[in-house]
């Protein structure tokens, strides 16, 4: 089986052969699957080296659990469920969060060094629109939206989830899932509006 | 600066897509596969292991440490025993009895212990209280001597008690009932 594409019957097969004992097809699965649960990760928790851990951790109790992998769904929602799960421990730890008031903010420090890449820019109306500036606005207030508003929305913008896999993954049914990407929009909005950007 | 819905949506989607243009650590699926088999664990679970082990030594050594002395369960058990004259006097007050004033103690003449045994010496020592410089000593004047002079006692006559006049009753006492 080759292909990094997300297709079901694909991962249903080698999940077939992973519960016959075939540890290569589950090396397939997690070499099909890897960025979707890290990216899923990272956008809870906004640390690489976190991430990292929870897809580890997240692959080992998928693997354990295999048995018990019906098929009602499939196995890339049943695995970012798993996985989902596995940031939310994580960020409700005592140590992660000891760790993190000790530090800076994950997502701030991530969204400074992106700032740096982005191109100095013209002011033609284009770049101007994206300039830098407006840049480092948008990621910090991005990282200071409430948790349910920024998961959908970093998980929606990952370009690895479907609303339906999002809903699945957070338990929550899709039009919840559609409401908190729009409500992190305007509440995005309306702070870039305070700023002095868009329009009333 | 003048942004319209679409292109303030356009910068929010730049933004979101260079939060997340991240990748997973090019050796997730060895490492994956490693652990599954048991030959690489990850060093927070050592962590943790170890961590647990020491806490489960040190309650050990603590609760080997503080296992109570042969002669401290009986001291107790003897200040509670009824024998003692404060409780048993306390037990045999009733509620609403008036509490009797507490005689006034002599701290300064009883010792309330009984001198430390020898191993106890050289902590008294450690812990004793560095004398004051100097104190006066009180000077108590001499009590005069005075006869006691009582006056006398008269004691006057009773008078004479008249004799008591009880009217009769109403009706027979076997009709109540």
């Amino acid at each position: 089986v080759t292909g990094t594409e997300p297709e079901p019957q694909i991962d249903l097969e080698l999940v077939r052969l992973a519960q016959d004992g075939d540890d290569a097809a589950f090396g397939e699965l997690v070499e099909r699957n890897r960025r979707a649960v890290y990216r899923a990760a990272y956008a809870a928790l906004g640390s690489a080296a976190d991430a990292d851990d929870v897809v580890q951790d997240a692959f080992v109790a998928a693997y354990r659990r295999l048995r018990s992998f019906r098929g009602d769904s499939s196995f890339r929602t049943w695995l970012l469920s798993i996985a989902w799960r596995k940031a939310m421990d994580r960020r409700r730890s005592v140590t992660r969060w000891m760790r993190l008031t000790v530090t800076h903010d994950r997502f701030a420090e991530r969204a400074a060094d992106v700032v740096e890449r982005v191109p100095a820019s013209e002011p033609s109306t284009d770049e101007r629109l994206e300039s830098a500036e407006l840049q480092r606005h948008l990621r910090t207030m991005i990282a200071t939206l409430p948790r349910k508003l920024r998961d959908v929305l970093l998980l929606a913008g990952s370009g690895e989830h479907s609303y339906e896999e999002i809903g699945g993954m957070l338990s929550i049914p899709v039009g919840t899932v559609k409401w908190r990407a729009s409500e992190a929009r305007r509440v995005l909005r309306k702070k870039l509006t305070a700023l002095g950007y868009g329009h009333d | 600066m003048d942004m319209t819905d679409r292109d303030v949506d356009r910068a929010i989607d730049r933004a979101v897509r260079s939060m997340m243009d991240v990748e997973p650590a090019a050796d997730t699926t060895r490492r994956v596969l490693a652990s599954l088999g048991g030959g690489e664990r990850r060093p927070i679970g050592w962590t943790w292991a170890a961590a647990t082990a020491v806490a489960a030594i040190l309650v050990l050594a603590m609760v080997l440490m503080r296992a109570p002395g042969p002669a401290q369960q009986p001291q107790i058990a003897r200040d509670r025993t009824p024998e003692s004259p404060a409780i048993a006097e306390r037990s045999a007050r009733m509620p609403g009895d008036v509490e009797p004033a507490a005689p006034p103690r002599a701290r300064a003449t009883v010792p309330r212990r009984a001198p430390a045994p020898e191993g106890h010496a050289a902590d008294a020592t450690a812990n004793a209280i560095p004398p004051l410089a100097h104190i006066k000593p009180l000077v108590v004047p001499a009590p005069a001597a005075r006869a006691i002079e009582p006056e006398a006692v008269v004691i006057a006559p009773l008078a004479a008690i008249p004799d008591l006049q009880v009217e009769p009753l109403p009706f027979a006492p076997e009709a109540r009932d």
